[in-house]
């Protein structure tokens, strides 16, 4: 049988203190700490104390998690499972439009804008050169004749209205009559 | 002791569920004493605690499609630490937190019910008990915490710390006699000041 090794250390006792209390000590070396706490009261009181610590341990409270935690956690989570569902609800919705809705709306548009040109926009015209030479010739015609109305129509109203309507009763009323120019046309 | 039964809870959603819902449902029922005890006695602060927990529940319903029911108690139990370890690092006094704890967090969580005389002295022990546990260092507190009051086995603590399975037995017996040195130190300090 071996001795163990520096049974009278203190060392040697605390580190078996607890293994002792286990009942995990080889038999040579627990009868060897046996001896020692017979011996020493500070290892009896270190035992009584380390057992202590042990019992204390394994009825120390187990505490209940409380209610509000849980509760709160499950409602997160189904929080988090509404929004995970209005999420895949979204991405289909997302995928159908890029994969049907967005090409249909693209054709839709450019059937309805060649359409509305079809239906409401003007046939393009025909030019003819002739018939813009002649009437442009007409308006200029037109013009002209307006024009030669204009200055009669002007020459008379001066002799007719201004000399004898405003010239002639002016120089009546002045006393002052020029010489009359006898010779009529 | 840690029997979850122990802490019924009333269905908590009225509403249809689907099967995912109530997978998730029945898993939260099944650990969440365990994942709020856990993160209790890490943090000594009931708030926290409660914090730790909806996180660590939440990542369960994130990766419920990928979880294995029979590894998900170690799972969960990394994932706590791991919050709680992140929850001390964010307060950014990690000694700060372990001297408030666990008067005015710890024990009002764990229900301070007035004690007859003759337990007030068991009960005073064990706030220094959880006084001095909340004190030791990482990963000494999660083992005692795991081993010792949630009752595990090692090779569940081995799971779950990620760490070998004598390693844990080791961590064990030196927090264990960590535990008797601040208690000792404790109890004398007590005893001297009274005496004084």
């Amino acid at each position: 049988m071996n001795t163990p090794a520096w049974p009278n250390n203190n060392d040697w006792m605390d580190d078996r203190l607890e293994a002792y209390l286990d009942d995990a000590l080889p038999a040579d070396e627990r009868r060897v700490f046996e001896q020692r706490l017979q011996e020493e009261d500070e290892w009896s009181n270190e035992l009584a104390l380390a057992r202590q610590i042990q019992d204390g341990l394994h009825t120390l409270p187990f505490p209940s998690c409380p209610p509000a935690v849980t509760q709160a956690v499950l409602a997160e989570v189904q929080h988090r499972r509404r929004m995970s569902f209005m999420t895949r609800v979204r991405a289909w919705l997302d995928a159908q439009f890029h994969s049907f809705w967005q090409p249909a709306l693209a054709m839709s548009v450019l059937v309805l804008v060649v359409g509305s040109a079809v239906l409401f926009g003007r046939p393009p015209q025909q030019s003819n050169s002739a018939e813009v030479e002649q009437a442009l010739a007409e308006v200029r015609w037109t013009l002209a004749l307006l024009t030669e109305m204009g200055r009669e129509t002007g020459t008379a109203v001066r002799s007719d209205v201004i000399e004898k309507r405003i010239v002639t009763p002016m120089q009546d009323a002045l006393g002052f009559a020029p010489p009359r120019d006898t010779d009529t046309d | 002791m840690h029997d979850d039964e122990q802490h019924p809870t009333p269905r908590l959603v009225s509403f249809s569920l689907d099967p995912a819902q109530r997978r998730f449902e029945r898993l939260v029922h099944q650990y969440q004493h365990r994942i709020y005890g856990f993160a209790l006695y890490f943090l000594g602060r009931q708030m926290q605690a409660e914090d730790v927990t909806q996180e660590v529940l939440l990542k369960l319903w994130e990766r419920l499609d990928q979880v294995d029911e029979e590894r998900l108690l170690g799972w969960l139990l990394r994932v706590t630490r791991n919050a709680c370890v992140d929850k001390v690092r964010k307060n950014k006094s990690y000694r700060k937190v372990v001297a408030q704890a666990p008067e005015d967090g710890l024990n009002d969580a764990l229900g301070d019910d007035p004690t007859p005389e003759a337990e007030a002295e068991a009960a005073d022990f064990q706030q220094h008990l959880t006084r001095a546990l909340t004190r030791l260092a990482e990963p000494y507190r999660s083992i005692v915490i795991l081993r010792e009051v949630q009752d595990m086995k090692y090779e569940e603590i081995s799971g779950a710390m990620d760490l070998p399975l004598n390693t844990v037995k080791v961590y064990l017996h030196r927090a264990r006699k960590m535990l008797r040195s601040a208690l000792h130190a404790e109890l004398h300090g007590e005893l001297d000041r009274e005496l004084a």
